[in-house]
């Protein structure tokens, strides 16, 4: 592509979401059931294939371009939650992964053909705090058996394939708790019922999250990816990328929220005129706008970073922080704007307030960013 | 089998209504700041080429008139597996009537060398002339079928699936031809891969003016603007509200039904029990 906005991607995602209106999210999530039909699309057409190099047969699109597909995804009031970390995932591999690794599972990802797209990092007891990881690899000749816990591991239970973490030194033996821990890529078609047990927990919007329990599940030595022990460095440098990504889902949802709200308002009547003519009506929907297209600016400039190699820790988590904020603002004034029918499911408004909620707590909390700045931007002291 | 097709810019016919404007000057459709996309009927006429291109292989080119930005619709095209795309663009073809355009696209055809097939939508999605492809017949000399739904190989030719009022009819022809076609469950557009996109992208498009494809522009009166738009005018809608009478569930049916044959939405045959 030419242009830097991506417009006939832009343009060919919007017509592969016409084809998943409304009622077709509002059906899934009324029986929380997953978007096969929805990925399998976008599968087919590529997308999910577009960070991966030309070489494994993606298409070796920059980040960029996958910030305009996700953002369009949620632009047209489609979710691409299902299926988004099929486009970041696998960078762990290319980045770090051996030659052979690379030869086995990229190219079956880029056709489509294996799923990798569970990335099992959280336990109940460590939240944020990765260094606090217990699961625990232990060598056993050839390979390793793994036994922990993980939880919000979402989209296990449709992926082929999910990286974990898992600690291969004990927490102690480290001079940080960040060290000792490696990652694996765990074949689910073969670890379910040997050893991995997953169970799906329902949550107020339909998101596929589980709950994985591993009880000396068998990997081979082979599925590590790097060097044992140095894992947290491997999976942070791909956590820019799901930043930078989830923030343009975010700029898709406030931008949809947005457009739902002044469409609304200037058709809908009441004591003889439209309500968009009332300033009261008006100024939020100016206001989310205008923060939409802030954070929109901080996306694209992470995203630029990113893609020159130049550290993006902080605009990345920037992009996140308002970004979230913006959607949860949109939300927020459409449902206003709408007043009761806001709560109605037909309008799928209060399906997408539920769904976009989630971005302030996931995949970092709001409040993390925040210590995150004031210690390493703003120089301030350790927070926690 | 070479196929061209024919595909016009229009604005988005999905717009909101409240978005349509006519432009004063021109007396057409203002089509500032709107959402630019191929007509629905064209992306069928692609579809049918694209089939019959993958049973029986061959070169597919998409044409249009229009300004630089309409090789957007060019390049939807190409995403979708054309080989070629060619905008024509020229200032002595703006404004075009039917009789026009139809002179502008069989002159480019012409240029193209031998064509078998050129298929157009049944009609454009804002002026929904339909006149445009017979015109093309018309003017290359070659027969023409309207309202196509399909197209297959057949043997000493091409099946036609022809659509009518209370049915279908089968046709078989020899190329040359012309085929509008219309929007049919068989023909829906397909999905562009992203690959494509990203090929089609690298594509050159070239353009051609009058000139190239043969047009003196001084003589260009000929054939002479045959149809000239008068007047065009948005017609606005007015919603209003009544309540329907009656004592008794009957009576206010029989007031429903009176109202609805008032405004003819029933028909006099209508009558209530």
């Amino acid at each position: 592509m030419t242009d830097h906005d991506y417009r006939d991607i832009r343009s060919a995602v919007a017509r592969l979401c016409a084809g998943f209106p409304g009622p077709y999210w509002r059906g899934l999530d009324r029986e929380r059931a997953y978007p096969t039909e929805f990925v399998r699309a976008l599968t087919e057409a590529g997308y999910l294939a577009s960070l991966i190099p030309e070489a494994y047969g993606g298409a070796g699109l920059p980040l960029s371009a996958a910030v305009a597909i996700l953002e369009e995804i949620h632009a047209q009031g489609c979710n691409a939650a299902a299926c988004h970390a099929q486009m970041y995932v696998m960078a762990t591999i290319l980045r770090h992964g051996g030659d052979e690794q690379k030869q086995r599972w990229l190219p079956e990802i880029a056709a489509g053909r294996l799923r990798l797209q569970a990335f099992a990092v959280t336990e109940p007891t460590s939240g944020t705090d990765t260094g606090a990881l217990a699961t625990f690899a232990r060598r056993d000749g050839d390979g390793y058996a793994i036994t922990g816990q993980k939880i919000w591991t979402s989209r296990a239970e449709h992926s082929d394939l999910m990286l974990l973490l898992a600690r291969t030194s004990p927490k102690d033996a480290n001079a940080k708790h960040t060290e000792g821990l490696s990652v694996f890529v765990v074949d689910l078609r073969e670890a379910v019922g040997h050893g991995l047990t997953i169970r799906p927990v329902r949550t107020m919007m339909n998101h596929a999250t589980t709950e994985i329990f591993l009880d000396g599940v068998r990997v081979p030595a082979a599925n590590r990816i790097g060097e044992e022990g140095q894992g947290f460095r491997y999976i942070l440098s791909g956590m820019n990328a799901e930043r930078i990504l989830i923030a343009a889902e975010c700029i898709g949802d406030a931008r949809w929220f947005i457009a739902k709200a002044a469409s609304y308002a200037k058709e809908r009547v009441v004591f003889g005129r439209p309500i968009g003519r009332n300033q009261g009506v008006q100024f939020p929907i100016a206001r989310a706008h205008a923060a939409c297209e802030a954070a929109a600016l901080m996306v694209d400039k992470a995203a630029a970073l990113f893609e020159t190699g130049a550290p993006c820790g902080a605009e990345a988590n920037m992009a996140k922080l308002l970004a979230a904020d913006a959607a949860w603002a949109a939300a927020e004034c459409c449902v206003q704007t709408h007043g009761g029918f806001g709560f109605a499911e037909d309008f799928d408004i209060e399906r997408k307030f539920r769904e976009t909620r989630l971005y302030q707590v996931a995949p970092i909390s709001t409040n993390l960013i925040l210590s995150y700045l004031a210690e390493h931007v703003l120089g301030l002291p350790r927070s926690y | 089998m070479n196929i061209v097709v024919c595909i016009k810019q229009i604005v988005d016919p999905e717009a909101p209504d409240r978005t349509f404007a006519i432009d004063p000057v021109t007396s057409r459709q203002d089509r500032n700041r709107l959402s630019l996309v191929a007509s629905p009927f064209d992306l069928n006429a692609c579809e049918v080429a694209l089939r019959l291109r993958d049973g029986l292989g061959g070169q597919l080119t998409a044409l249009t008139i229009g300004p630089p930005e309409a090789t957007q619709v060019l390049r939807q095209a190409l995403g979708l597996g054309f080989g070629a795309g060619v905008l024509l663009n020229d200032p002595s073809f703006h404004d075009a009537d039917p009789f026009k355009t139809a002179y502008v696209l069989s002159r480019a055809i012409r240029k193209l060398g031998p064509i078998d097939l050129i298929l157009t939508g049944c009609e454009s999605g804002d002026m929904a002339g339909a006149a445009v492809g017979p015109l093309i017949a018309e003017e290359l000399a070659i027969g023409c079928i309207t309202y196509a739904s399909r197209i297959s190989a057949a043997r000493n030719g091409l099946e036609i699936h022809r659509t009518l009022s209370h049915g279908y009819e089968l046709l078989h022809a020899s190329p040359p031809l012309v085929v509008t076609v219309i929007s049919d469950h068989a023909n829906g557009p397909r999905l562009p891969k992203l690959r494509d996109l990203l090929a089609s992208a690298k594509q050159p498009i070239p353009v051609w003016t009058a000139l190239d494809i043969g047009i003196d522009v001084e003589r260009f009166a000929v054939p002479p603007m045959k149809v000239k738009e008068c007047t065009v005018v948005v017609t606005t809608r007015e919603r209003a509200c009544a309540w329907i009478v009656g004592e008794t569930v009957q009576e206010q049916a029989r007031d429903l039904v009176r109202r609805l044959r008032d405004r003819h939405i029933l028909g006099s045959e209508t009558r209530p029990s």
